[in-house]
């Protein structure tokens, strides 16, 4: 009976400290922000700082409470074109990156391209793939995938080559075969490569799908963007762009998360 | 059959930018089954050369190299050899129970019958309270432990160990040291023991061969005469230290002649 009290107190005390020490990390951050939000508001409206330039911040909060519905519709688009894409991406790339792995030749004959690939302005491909996928959300979805691919697929390919030299050698004294080097050892060791490259695409998938929106679309945050840019609605745009960054915070959360839980054993996942 | 590794006019040269470097030449060495021999010599003499070959990790220029009669290829596809290495190499995903199963699952022995096979290994070298630590959480020479346990799992017939507490402060690897002949008087195996610590070599070692550098080969050798369990007693008795310093004369000899070639 008292062991049970006992343990369900050491489990919530976990909890307060796991709490708290979530709460020391991320005060710094808050109170920075409250800083740059007072500044920016003492800017707007005491030292006159001219509302087309940059909108007081509640201004545009008032904008983003007034016409919620336009928010959520266009971000709500833009959120699904950059899921689709970065998962349409990261399964290609994976793809890829196994078959470039096993295949010397291949991996030879294209790592150059892969890196063209990387470079790709997003501006410069935009408008060919809405010509080939249309003004709707397919082409956006590509963009998308095309941004994610690339980091995540030479990333990949890039981990699977990086285990230890050492323990190589203990799987070839252990007499392990090509297939259980690969699995047991060199997927593993990629994971933490393959992680960077999603947090990487994460951002860039979002980036992908808004820029994609201003060349040619019906609906989406860069849509909204471009249009309200058109009647000069400063808090308009500043509204849409809070709420891309938003997104792209959202995914970048979600890889984070997962990273957690499929690699705690890695030095890039802190709290040890 | 009583000779577990034989190694025959070995000669192992690399081809580099400033020409051919011969790491070894005529290296001539016999181990027998259920022998614990140790290897030293003065750094880049090619001790680890040596054991990269027997585990078949290093492709000999000439010469025979016998593991129980076997070709090395042979004798690591079969599983005989265990393989100790400088540092832990263990895989910093897996916890030490898992890390000490990865020989068995390699070799496709069934979980019923590995789990309890890698438990009672990791209670033999003292981390029973371990098993589902990660290597990071562990002492440098709790990690060798874990690394010698999966060395041993597969029960090889022989096994090769590179300086496995070399990176370990003095007072632990004296302790290392006793805990291994624990282990090893408990076991059939056969150990080649690579070091450069003479009191570790004589206090482990039933032969003690002492290397020279380039080429590498074997310049001395030195019977140990005392039963295990080895007392303090022996550990610090003249016959003790006489035979150390007749080991580090040859050692301070071959390092001095290697230092004279290079000038």
């Amino acid at each position: 009976m008292t062991t049970t009290v006992v343990g369900e107190r050491g489990a919530l005390s976990a909890k307060i400290s796991k709490a708290r020490k979530f709460f020391h990390s991320v005060w710094p951050a808050i109170i920075i922000a409250i800083i740059v939000i007072a500044l920016w508001y003492v800017a707007s409206n005491v030292w006159g700082l001219p509302k087309y330039i940059l909108p007081s911040p509640d201004l545009i909060l008032q904008e983003a409470i007034d016409n919620p519905n336009s928010l959520i519709r266009n971000g709500w688009v833009t959120f699904v074109e950059a899921a689709a894409g970065f998962s349409i991406g990261v399964v290609a790339a994976v793809f890829v990156a196994l078959v470039l792995d096993s295949w010397r030749f291949l991996e030879k004959g294209t790592s150059p391209y892969l890196v063209i690939g990387l470079n790709i302005p997003i501006v410069a491909i935009a408008p060919a793939v809405i010509i080939w996928f249309g003004f709707g959300m397919a082409s956006k979805v590509v963009v998308a995938a095309v941004l994610t691919f690339f980091p995540v697929a030479i990333y990949t390919l890039k981990g699977l080559k990086a285990a230890d030299r050492r323990e190589v050698d203990l799987f070839r004294v252990l007499s392990a075969s090509r297939f259980q080097e690969l699995i047991k050892l060199r997927m593993p060791s990629s994971l933490p490569f393959f992680f960077a490259a999603l947090r990487v695409a994460s951002a860039a998938s979002v980036l992908a799908a808004v820029v994609a929106e201003f060349i040619q679309a019906n609906a989406g945050i860069g849509y909204l963007i471009l249009t309200a840019a058109y009647t000069n609605d400063t808090p308009r745009i500043w509204a849409a762009v809070a709420v891309s960054a938003g997104i792209a915070l959202v995914f970048y959360g979600i890889v984070t998360l997962v990273e957690r839980r499929v690699i705690p054993w890695h030095s890039s996942v802190g709290d040890r | 059959m009583n000779v577990a590794v034989e190694v025959r006019k070995l000669e192992i040269t690399f081809g580099s930018a400033a020409g051919p470097l011969t790491v070894l030449d005529d290296f001539d060495l016999t181990v027998k089954r259920n022998e614990f021999v140790s290897l030293i010599g003065p750094s880049g003499c090619g001790k680890t050369t040596v054991l990269r070959c027997i585990a078949d990790l290093l492709e000999p220029t000439s010469g025979q190299l016998l593991v129980n009669d076997l070709d090395p290829k042979a004798a690591v596809k079969q599983r005989q050899i265990g393989y100790v290495f400088q540092s832990a190499t263990l895989l910093e995903w897996r916890n030490v129970l898992k890390n000490v199963l990865l020989p068995l699952e390699l070799a496709g022995v069934r979980r019923k019958v590995a789990i309890p096979r890698a438990q009672a290994m990791i209670e033999r070298v003292g981390l029973t309270g371990f098993m589902k630590h990660y290597p990071r959480q562990l002492s440098g020479g709790m990690q060798q432990r874990v690394a010698i346990a999966r060395a041993m799992v597969m029960e090889p017939d022989i096994i090769l160990m590179d300086e496995p507490f070399a990176a370990l402060d003095e007072i632990t690897r004296d302790d290392m040291n006793q805990w291994l002949t624990e282990v090893f008087m408990s076991t059939e195996s056969t150990v080649l023991f690579v070091t450069h610590n003479i009191r570790e070599a004589i206090q482990l070692s039933d032969r003690v061969a002492v290397m020279a550098a380039r080429p590498g080969r074997i310049v001395e050798e030195y019977t140990v005469p005392f039963p295990r369990p080895r007392t303090a007693e022996q550990l610090f008795s003249e016959e003790f230290n006489v035979l150390r310093q007749q080991a580090e004369q040859a050692l301070y000899q071959a390092a001095h002649a290697m230092r004279k070639a290079a000038s």
